[in-house]
């Protein structure tokens, strides 16, 4: 038996494969497995949500804690004169919720619709708010995304984030949750700010100050945190008046004072 | 953000330096074995010719090599989607040919080396977040003749 000395084959034991070429394949299958199942999920979790009962909002309510920053140092006749507010136009709007109101410790001027009927209203806002009509304009608009469940469309896309952010505790993951969860659309924004219109006519019987806090807005710069979730302040201005002018709405009235200023 | 640029970085990384490193030393595997294919290595347990032997002894060759990280995501994203880990395969490669390049150095003057055996370890296998790197411990019978 002769030994015939040889060289390993360089063939019979590697692949002979692009790695990198194999990677963005296998990358794209992923990428694409991902949006089709974030996309179903997504889709599903929307469809459904937008028809759970209050009962089951009220619980699922418990599951998302947002950062929100809730001041809980503001004085209580801050939010007993805001409650007073909401409570009253509620008899207006009939809510099916309880509202609660709560006042959030930030310098940005926002108001927020949460789940299970919870608005919160930013420091910011309520400084730059001149009169109670403003002040009932914002509640009332706030109550608009409740009164069309605009707070739980979309929400499939935050609540599947939000199974993601389990497995991944990434603040990317988070951010994107806050930012999805507080966006609602044009038209959204456009029907709740009608919504807003229809609840100063009941309480006041006039739209005076309506449009004015976003004419405010529609200027200056101090304003571009705001608008990235509410845009097209000047656009939305218009809107408003002119939904006042074809319906012939009263638009005439005196502004109401402030009980005080906020702190 | 800035864990997905920590990852992108180790991936590229990894890529580079793990090329550079498999070339060169799939070179020097080449240049060694040619120099050392005069020397039969066989895994039979008793030699061809047992004539004019005067001595035989034990030689090793040992090598760890670890896998960079490039290779680790490739060989994940097959860990999805199955297939062959075309990744590791030339890490393995290159171990094995290594550890018999080493136990041929060790054989010096033999004249033939038989009953080759290889023994394989994983080492990091059960710890979570670690660079896995395999180990290839080569041995076999060094026979020295007349």
């Amino acid at each position: 038996m002769a030994y015939i000395p040889k060289l390993p084959d360089d063939e019979v034991n590697v692949t002979n494969s692009n790695f990198i070429e194999e990677t963005i394949k296998l990358v794209v299958a992923l990428l694409l497995f991902i949006t089709i199942a974030f996309s179903f999920l997504t889709l599903s979790t929307s469809l459904i949500v937008e028809h759970i009962s209050l009962d089951t909002e009220k619980k699922l309510q418990s599951l998302f804690s947002y950062d929100m920053n809730i001041d809980t140092n503001s004085s209580d006749k801050d939010i007993i004169y805001l409650q007073s507010i909401v409570d009253n136009l509620n008899s207006c709007a009939k809510l099916p919720y309880d509202i609660n109101i709560s006042i959030a410790n930030e310098e940005t001027p926002n108001a927020f619709a949460m789940m299970g009927g919870a608005i919160v209203i930013t420091k910011g806002m309520l400084k730059e708010i001149k009169n109670e009509n403003e002040l009932t304009f914002v509640l009332g608009h706030e109550m608009g995304h409740f009164k069309h469940r605009d707070h739980l469309k979309g929400l499939g896309n935050t609540i599947v984030l939000a199974m993601i952010s389990q497995f991944v505790p990434n603040s990317f993951v988070q951010d994107v949750i806050s930012l999805n969860s507080l966006s609602y659309s044009k038209s959204q924004e456009s029907s709740a700010d009608i919504f807003g219109i229809e609840m100063m006519l009941c309480r006041y019987k006039d739209t005076q100050g309506s449009a004015s806090l976003f004419q405010r807005m529609s200027k200056g710069d101090k304003w571009s945190d705001f608008i990235s979730t509410h845009p097209n302040f000047a656009k939305r201005v218009t809107e408003i008046k002119s939904y006042i002018k074809s319906n012939n709405l009263p638009y005439s009235g005196d502004s109401i004072q402030l009980k005080y200023d906020f702190e | 953000m800035i864990d997905i640029i920590i990852i992108l970085t180790l991936i590229l990384l990894g890529y580079i330096f793990g090329s550079i490193a498999e070339k060169n030393h799939y070179k020097s595997i080449r240049e060694r074995e040619k120099k050392f294919m005069r020397l039969p290595t066989i895994s039979l347990k008793t030699p061809l010719n047992p004539d004019n032997i005067t001595k035989s002894r034990l030689v090793v060759g040992n090598v760890v090599i670890s896998v960079d990280y490039f290779k680790r995501v490739l060989a994940g994203l097959k860990n999805i989607f199955g297939g062959n880990m075309t990744s590791y395969e030339t890490l393995v490669d290159r171990a094995r040919r290594e550890a018999i390049l080493r136990l041929k150095e060790d054989a010096k003057g033999a004249s033939e080396i038989i009953n080759l055996k290889l023994e394989t370890s994983s080492i990091n296998k059960s710890a979570k977040g670690t660079i896995g790197s395999i180990e290839i411990f080569a041995y076999g019978t060094a026979i020295y003749r007349k």
